[in-house]
């Protein structure tokens, strides 16, 4: 019997074969993308200025990967200096950084991974931002957020800079881990990361993928609650993720072969709800791709309805905005929540 | 434990115990969850969970993902790892090692289909990921199969998430004994109207084109359809277990596939890809007609494997001329006017035993008169219009290449209409054509027939009619048997009037034919001369058979061994009985239970 603690070698060899890497050209002094968008901070919205770094490549990706991240194609697949990761960061808030208080830092792999991102540049990059700047956003895979790394990395802002770090939690089941998703880190990860961040005063964020590929809606929809509910006693915010069709994944490779549907939407609200009835640690999901057939999506007609009252919840947290039975889809879900277990990978 | 009671090819009927459920095979499996309630006419669910039911139940354990407890049921679907065969050949090992080390989770346990060491004991073996292989039609030919052999007989295959009511003639087809509602109640859910042709929009329907107790009654809507589909699917299944028993399965299936191109995209791969395996399968007698009604009939594997063994076939010896004649739609063919006429016409001729009568039909080639009465020479039906397409000529044409390079005549003479013997002339240049007028009925044809013959005949060997007779015997003898049978006709007489003849050699009876199985039946006496083939031979344990042969007392079997063929029933080279086999040799080999050779002569 396959191990839920080792890395499942044909899946890992799976992902190696899909994703086919090389080393790219372009300049490494330029971040690979910068945007402004709105999110909760303080209570209120307010406007937070997204840069993601240009890096050699999310280290865990690079040898295959979780089988849903298409985000590893941005990886440069060669040596970034420190040199680089400043100059990307001062062109980043050169040119876009207009006074947002919140500045989310990200890299497509794991910001305190020394492989991929020097700790010279850790430091370095956070202590760039400017005055005005009220917190800072960055990811990194649990296994990396020792006590050393988090410290440093919060020693490098002001002291009245908040800083944030978001977890790829995924699922708490090692099942789901191991066969599913292909992930190196384990639950018991991150609630030692959430211990080191919470000695430090760093506030952690969970990222909880909602149908990684393999499992039925319902077991996905069951995984996400339960891992969310395990999660929240830990971190200070919960973020749902619907799993989405990127390019040059496993998910995408299933999706060509109509053997992967992504989430419904009315099983991102249904997480929302169960997991905001469980706990007080705060909830919230922006599906990306949202109505699209390789985002998160119903029947077609109520899509825009029900991806708008999402987007209401998440920045309001009032679960009353959630969306009800508005329309007939929605029972042919449930129908489908009991029915697919039977059909053996087969989309309903 | 299972009961077979009717067989066609890999189709079977039977009666299934498991535990204190009987079940009729094949069956449909209904699920039966908290908002979707099984269908009235549910004799068998599929559930999850540990509540009790009513009816006997499959149960699903889930996948590796969220196993989940299972409470009674008939058959237990362990939790998996679902890993589809598409994710590649690795993954799929991995999944197997996975889910075979799930096997054992207790009585009753099901397999995922994996190793086939693993299926020993178990009652049931799971086509995985049977709905998702569908659409790739090889894919899902060559998995069924498979699971067919990893099964053997005395286990029950099902295919997960199939089970609409126009693709169960197809499953069967294909081996499968167990299907499921899971399609359909999802297909109510959508609004579709399920019928044997495949679904429809019932949002147009001006009077429901149903009777069943659900479209008379005044249910509507969701309640309405998930009773009629219901209901579609049950009468589905009553008409395929009854072609089953019928041994006209492949009608249905053919019929059935018109309006569905997945599923005649999966016919066709299985007649070109799979013909050894079904033809091994298919009975060598029936009893009613057998109607090449479509495309797909021409592949059929009785079909097919008659042209694929015609390169075998050889002439009665003394046959000397050719005579191609036209089929009948009346079988066999001597009890037609056609050949009432020309039989009648060239017995006025000398020598006529030297004459070599071979009718050229479609779509089966060519059929020597002495076979006539051999299946599917005896029972095809197809209808004749004198068109013949393309892959019709061409296949007629082959198969008189393959008569023509075995066998010598010093003659060939056509009495054929102009199309066909436009089609022969490409074949054989050097002919010569008796009819008038495209009458071959007519006087004048009969006339130039006869004429023909006469000087065709006239540097003939004379034939005696006793000897032609023999050498007809000796013919059938190694269509039946193959090459070295002619052996079973040396030094013998024909005894009684056609088709009742009977052989006999010095020692007494050899054999006789049969019209209504168009085979030779042996006698313990031609059985012996026959032996040393070493074909068609059961190889039982050392006891001495009366009645019938059952499965536990058969060693071994000849692979080569079809329903309904002639066997030796032999014990260390000692010849024990002679009779009949009631299944193909694969099945005796693998079932436990019931009669596989009927005995006729012991020893």
């Amino acid at each position: 019997m396959a191990d839920v603690e080792q890395v499942l070698q044909p899946l890992q060899q799976l992902m190696r074969d899909t994703r086919r890497l090389a080393p790219r050209e372009g300049s490494l002094d330029e971040p690979t993308k910068v945007w402004t968008e709105q999110e909760r901070f303080q209570d209120q919205v307010a406007d937070a200025l997204v840069i993601i770094l240009k890096t050699r490549g999310c280290t865990w990706a690079l040898q295959g990967g979780c089988t849903f991240c298409g985000y590893v194609n941005d990886s440069m697949v060669r040596k970034v200096s420190v040199e680089n990761f400043l100059a990307q960061m001062r062109l980043a808030l050169g040119q876009s950084w207009k006074g947002q208080p919140v500045v989310k830092i990200y890299t497509s792999g794991s910001f305190l991974d020394d492989t991929e991102v020097p700790r010279e540049a850790q430091a370095g990059v956070l202590a760039l931002l400017p005055e005005g700047v009220r917190k800072a956003t960055i990811e990194a895979q649990t296994h990396h957020a020792t006590r050393d790394k988090l410290a440093a990395v919060r020693g490098a802002l002001r002291p009245e800079v908040e800083l944030e770090v978001a977890f790829g939690v995924e699922s708490a089941h090692a099942p789901v881990l191991a066969w599913s998703v292909n992930k190196d880190d384990r639950f018991p990860d991150f609630i030692a990361a959430c211990g080191h961040a919470r000695g430090l005063g760093i506030k952690t964020k969970a990222y909880i993928m909602l149908k990684p590929p393999f499992l039925t809606e319902r077991e996905a929809l069951d995984d996400a609650v339960a891992t969310a509910l395990l999660c929240a006693p830990h971190c200070n915010l919960l973020s749902i993720n619907p799993c989405n069709v990127q390019n040059r994944t496993l998910v995408e490779r299933m999706f060509r072969r109509g053997l992967y549907r992504s989430p419904w939407l009315w099983s991102v609200a249904e997480a929302l709800t169960r997991i905001s009835a469980g706990t007080h640690t705060p909830v919230r999901s922006n599906p990306v791709g949202a109505g699209q057939q390789r985002g998160a999506h119903n029947c077609g007609t109520c899509d825009g309805h029900v991806a708008d009252a999402i987007e209401q919840f998440s920045l309001s947290r009032d679960p009353s905005l959630l969306p009800g039975a508005q329309c007939a889809c929605r029972e042919e879900w449930l129908d489908i929540l009991e029915l697919e277990g039977f059909l053996q990978g087969a989309q309903p | 434990m299972l009961a077979i009671q009717g067989r066609d090819g890999f189709a079977r009927v039977a009666q299934w115990q498991q535990g204190d459920a009987t079940l009729r095979l094949p069956e449909v499996l209904w699920p039966r969850t908290a908002r979707v309630p099984s269908p009235s006419m549910a004799r068998v669910l599929l559930a999850e969970g540990r509540e009790p039911m009513d009816l006997p139940t499959v149960r699903d354990m889930g996948s590796v993902f969220a196993p989940r407890e299972a409470g009674p049921g008939i058959a237990l679907l362990p939790p998996d790892l679902p890993y589809p065969p598409l994710a590649g050949e690795a993954m799929v090992r991995a999944a197997q090692e996975q889910n075979a080390s799930q096997a054992g989770c207790g009585p009753g346990a099901a397999l995922v289909l994996a190793d086939p060491a693993f299926a020993h004991g178990a009652p049931m073996v799971v086509l995985s990921h049977a709905r998702a292989r569908f659409p790739l039609a090889r894919e899902f030919a060559s998995a069924a199969l498979q699971a067919r052999r990893t099964a053997g007989a005395e286990c029950v295959v099902y295919a997960p998430g199939l089970g609409l009511p126009h693709e169960l003639a197809m499953l069967a087809y294909c081996g499968i004994d167990l299907a499921d509602g899971v399609g359909a109640q999802l297909a109510s859910r959508r609004g579709q109207f399920l019928t044997a042709d495949g679904p429809l929009d019932p949002a147009g329907f001006q009077e429901r084109p149903c009777a069943c107790p659900a479209c008379q009654s005044e249910a509507q809507g969701l309640p309405w359809l998930r009773e009629h589909n219901a209901w579609a699917t049950e009468q589905e299944l009553r008409r395929v277990r009854e072609a089953i028993r019928a041994q006209r399965l492949r009608e249905l299936v053919e019929a059935r596939v018109r309006a569905w191109p997945e599923g005649l995209a999966l016919l066709r791969v299985l007649d070109l890809e799979h013909h050894a395996r079904f033809a091994a399968r298919a009975p060598v007698s029936r009893k009613g007609p057998m109607v090449l009604g479509s495309k797909e009939s021409f592949w059929r594997p009785e079909v097919e494997a008659w042209r694929r063994r015609l390169p075998e076939y050889r002439k009665p010896v003394s046959a000397q001329v050719l005579l191609l004649a036209p089929c009948s739609a009346r079988k066999p063919y001597s009890s037609s006017k056609t050949h009432a006429f020309l039989g009648k016409a060239l017995s006025q001729v000398r020598n006529a035993d030297a004459i070599h009568r071979v009718v050229l039909t479609s779509p089966i080639g060519v059929v020597p008169m002495e076979l006539e009465l051999h299946s599917p020479a005896a029972h095809y039906d197809l209808p004749v219009t004198g068109h013949w397409d393309r892959d019709e000529k061409a296949m007629v044409q082959e198969a008189l290449r393959a008569l023509l390079a075995n066998n010598t005549y010093s003659r060939v003479v056509v009495h054929l209409d102009c199309v066909e013997r436009d089609l022969i002339a490409e074949v054989v240049p050097d002919h010569e054509h008796t009819v008038v007028d495209d009458d071959a009925l007519s006087p004048k044809s009969l006339e130039l027939l006869q004429a023909t013959m006469r000087d065709a005949l006239k540097d003939a060997k004379p034939v005696g009619w006793k000897h032609r007779q023999r050498d007809d015997m000796a013919a059938r003898a190694r269509w039946q048997f193959g090459p070295g049978a002619e052996v079973l006709a040396e030094g013998t007489h024909v005894e009684g009037r056609y088709p009742r003849l009977k052989l006999f050699g010095k020692e007494g009876q050899r054999a006789m034919l049969t019209e209504e199985r168009g085979l030779l039946s042996l006698t313990s006496h031609g059985a012996k001369l026959l032996q040393p083939l070493g074909r068609f031979q059961v190889e039982i344990d050392d006891f001495h058979p009366r009645g019938g042969i059952l499965a536990p007392g058969v060693q071994r079997a000849s692979p080569d061994i079809r329903p309904e063929d002639e066997v030796l029933v032999t014990h260390n080279g000692e010849l024990r009985a002679v009779g009949k086999a009631t299944v193909s040799g694969e099945e005796m080999a693998t079932l436990r239970r019931g009669e596989v050779v009927k005995v006729r002569h012991h020893g």
